[in-house]
This record gives structure tokens, C-alpha cells and sequence, in this order.
């Protein structure tokens, strides 16, 4: 599985929506993306990526391209 | 002699003890419209009326805290109505600022309070009382291991009881915890 592939699910699975759904997905954009699905969208991607996310990013990661951005620090590249 | 107000700082965020000097931001916060809209209680309050909401509380039985991550003020925590004999009380939150509304900082808060409710304070149980629109308010609870309580419910409201047993093994936690014992002893 590509590292885009693992990254979209997490979103698909945490949100449960279809990739269809992932560009331009915003933070609170869809009732999915409250606290607990941010909760659950962050443990999703720790887990996928083998990583530990520090309190700044989990709370500037408001959007699924922001998220690619951050991912970066922990070299991942998406 | 006046009580020196708690301050609680644990997993990021700081908890502290509401004062005189902050409840005039808090009436604002409270008075606005996404949070009003998630209370029992909608009609506007007035500064009067906040003063004496605050005069009536009684720093033993209703802990209220100023909720900050790195110095922003972003909501209020509280477990209210606290009953020293049987162990119990009413927690409430809500977070004003909308760049942490999504994230897990209200979480983060709640650990706070909840470790020392029942670790310092001696609660055995934590409810909650939650309007049934309230979807995201009602899965918080549950994600923090709540159960709904339906015979104390109301048509407009659940309640929710969170047992300190419950707390303990909730996985959500117990996760949280893992992780975050593993950014910071290490």
C-alpha cells in the first residue's frame, strides 16, 4: 500500500466517507470531524505511519492537505 | 481568608480555577451563539446576572476552570453539585475558541479535571446531563467512557454517568495515556 493509500484511509475510515470526499476537506466541515474524530483521524494516522504526533500538529492538522504538510516532519511523504 | 485558587496542569493544557477578574469573558463566551445553542439554559445573560451566579457558587462544591493551552484562554471545565458523601458530581465543558473546537485539547481538559476528581477529591462517579441535539457532546461523553443513564434522563436531555472503574479501563484513555507517557519519559 502507497503511502497515499494509507493516508486516505485513515480519512475514510475515521470520517467514514469515500476518497471522493478528500480534496479540499476541511476541519468541522462535516459532522464526522468533531473532537472524537479528530481523536480518532490522529490515532489512525499514528498508526498507519508508525508515529507519535506532537500536541502543536495534532491541533494545526484542520484540513487534509494540512495534514500531508505535517506529515512531512515525521518523513513521511504522501 | 480567600482560598488560593486551584491550578491544574497535566497533558499539555492548564486548568485554572475560575476567578472574579475572568467572569465577564466567560459571560461573553457563554452568551454566544454556538454556545448558547448547546445549553438548557439559552436566555442572554447579563452581567448581573453572572455575578450572582458566581457569588452562589460554593469553591468546594463547584469547580469551575479556565481551560488554557500555552497561554490562550480557550473554554471552561467544571464538575459542579459535588456530593462528598456519595461521591459524585456534574461535570460540564465547553470550548470557545473555534481552532481548538475540533481537536483534542477539551479532551485533554477533561483527563485533567477527572484524575484529580477522582484521584484527589475521592469521586467514585461523574455525570453528565447533555441535550439529546447535542450529537457531538453526547459521543464526547461516550468516548470518554460515559454511560446513559435513561431513569434519570429527561425527554430533553441525557444524562450520562461516568463511573471512576469505567474511567480507569476506558481504551481511549488508556491509548492517550500510552502516548503520552512515551513522548515525555522518554
Amino acid at each position: 500500500m502507497t503511502n497515499l493509500e494509507k493516508y486516505n484511509n485513515a480519512f475514510c475510515e475515521s470520517f467514514h466517507i469515500g476518497e471522493d470526499c478528500l480534496p479540499g476537506l476541511v476541519y468541522q466541515s462535516i459532522d464526522a470531524w468533531d473532537s472524537v474524530g479528530h481523536m480518532t483521524l490522529v490515532a489512525a494516522l499514528e498508526d498507519a505511519f508508525d508515529i507519535m504526533m506532537d500536541t502543536d500538529d495534532i491541533i494545526d492538522l484542520s484540513s487534509y492537505e494540512k495534514g500531508k504538510e505535517i506529515l512531512k516532519k515525521y518523513l513521511v511523504v504522501i | 481568608m480567600e482560598r488560593e485558587p486551584i491550578v491544574l496542569n497535566d497533558y499539555g493544557v492548564v486548568l485554572r480555577q475560575l476567578t472574579h477578574d475572568k467572569i465577564e469573558m466567560v459571560r461573553q463566551w457563554r452568551n454566544s451563539p454556538q454556545i448558547q445553542q448547546t445549553m438548557f439554559f439559552q436566555d442572554e445573560i447579563t452581567p448581573d446576572m453572572q455575578a450572582r451566579w458566581f457569588m452562589s457558587l460554593d469553591p468546594r462544591r463547584d469547580l469551575y476552570f479556565i481551560i488554557s493551552y500555552k497561554n490562550d484562554e480557550l473554554g471552561v471545565i467544571n464538575v459542579k453539585s459535588i456530593d462528598f458523601d456519595n461521591r459524585s458530581g456534574e461535570a460540564g465543558v465547553f470550548v470557545y475558541e473555534e481552532r481548538y473546537l475540533a481537536t483534542d485539547i477539551a479532551y485533554r481538559a477533561h483527563l485533567v479535571l477527572f484524575d484529580y476528581m477522582f484521584g484527589q477529591q475521592g469521586l467514585k462517579c461523574i455525570y453528565s446531563h447533555i441535550r439529546r441535539d447535542n450529537q457531538k457532546a453526547l459521543r464526547f461523553a461516550q468516548f470518554m467512557g460515559s454511560l446513559p443513564d435513561e431513569e434519570r434522563s429527561t425527554e430533553d436531555g441525557l444524562f450520562l454517568t461516568l463511573t471512576f472503574e469505567n474511567y480507569l479501563n476506558n481504551p481511549n484513555r488508556k491509548r492517550f495515556i500510552n502516548k503520552w507517557n512515551r513522548i515525555n519519559l522518554t
